[in-house]
């Protein structure tokens, strides 16, 4: 099993030399919204998404892919941006205040309502999450996975994202508060590394790279 | 020492607000503005939300494997420290 979070023509690479590899489950760096709820065409938010997917239907019959939905990284809302977790740079957003909600400035800029007037919701996931959630699956056993699974860790309207990030309510008043520091890593891996038991090693190249399945 | 209070400020944005302010920053050649408003619409348009989660699911209907993912309030409070 190959676990991404390289795209464009990296990926490209990965997927072709896992699919002459006989790898046989690959897991493309999808890690945001559903694909269901993604543009069909011209999506200018797709940073070779689509390639990938068209490249891994072709290998399909030999390699099976799932993609794992995660919604926005909770990460993203980190006072040292996404980046400081090595993730994000190719989306434009790993830096701090990039998206939604900037805690440093204290600003927000966000749509409320969609054009019809409705809520405008997000679902959200910790980057730690992703990984139990993937190894969780692993374990289970990848023999009956779909072609996507859909995973949440919350589940909120952007205002009341907004508020809790500001720390209440409408008008309130932001409190200044210390930020943790990012912890430190074990040895040769990255951040992305929680307690986990099960049958499944996660090697840290970057971050959540591999998973090898034992 | 208390924690000292700071305004947060917020920019409520319209739908049609964002895709004017993309044109806008197309047309000035700021792509990393375009971008910024792109994400802004791709979060309006729905993206990013779905209504059924079907690991969650999954992992919740087995009983060999246990995830209890963080709410965004308990991660917040995770990356927070008061003064």
């Amino acid at each position: 099993m190959v676990i991404s979070t390289v795209s464009g023509n990296e990926q490209l690479n990965l997927i072709n030399a896992s699919g002459r590899g006989r790898v046989r489950v690959f897991v493309p760096s999808e890690f945001e919204g559903s694909l269901t709820k993604r543009p069909s065409r011209n999506d200018p938010l797709d940073r070779g998404s689509s390639e990938a997917i068209a490249l891994l239907r072709q290998w399909s019959s030999r390699m099976k892919f799932t993609v794992f939905s995660c919604g926005i990284f909770m990460e993203r809302f980190h006072p040292y941006g996404l980046g400081s977790f090595d993730i994000g740079y190719g989306s434009g957003a790993s830096g701090a205040g990039d998206f939604l909600v900037d805690l440093t400035n204290a600003t927000a800029e966000y749509p409320e309502r969609d054009s019809k007037g409705h809520s405008v919701r997000v679902c959200l996931t910790s980057v730690y999450d992703v990984v139990r959630f993937i190894i969780a699956a692993i374990d289970m056993g990848p023999s009956h996975w779909p072609r996507e699974f859909t995973m949440c860790g919350d589940r909120l309207t952007v205002r009341d994202l907004v508020s809790a990030c500001s720390g209440g309510g409408s008008s309130e008043l932001f409190p200044l508060k210390v930020f943790l520091p990012l912890p430190k890593s074990p040895p040769g891996c990255h951040h992305l590394m929680p307690p986990v038991s099960g049958s499944c090693s996660i090697l840290g190249m970057q971050g959540l790279t591999w998973a090898r399945y034992q | 020492m208390g924690a000292l209070p700071v305004t947060f400020a917020r920019h409520i944005r319209q739908h049609a607000e964002i895709q004017a302010y993309l044109s806008y920053y197309a047309q000035m050649g700021e792509f990393e503005r375009v971008a910024y408003y792109q994400r802004l619409l791709a979060t309006a348009n729905g993206r990013y939300d779905f209504s059924q989660a079907t690991l969650n699911e999954a992992v919740n209907q087995s009983a060999h494997v246990d995830v209890r993912p963080a709410s965004f309030s308990a991660w917040l409070g995770s990356i927070w420290q008061p003064l």
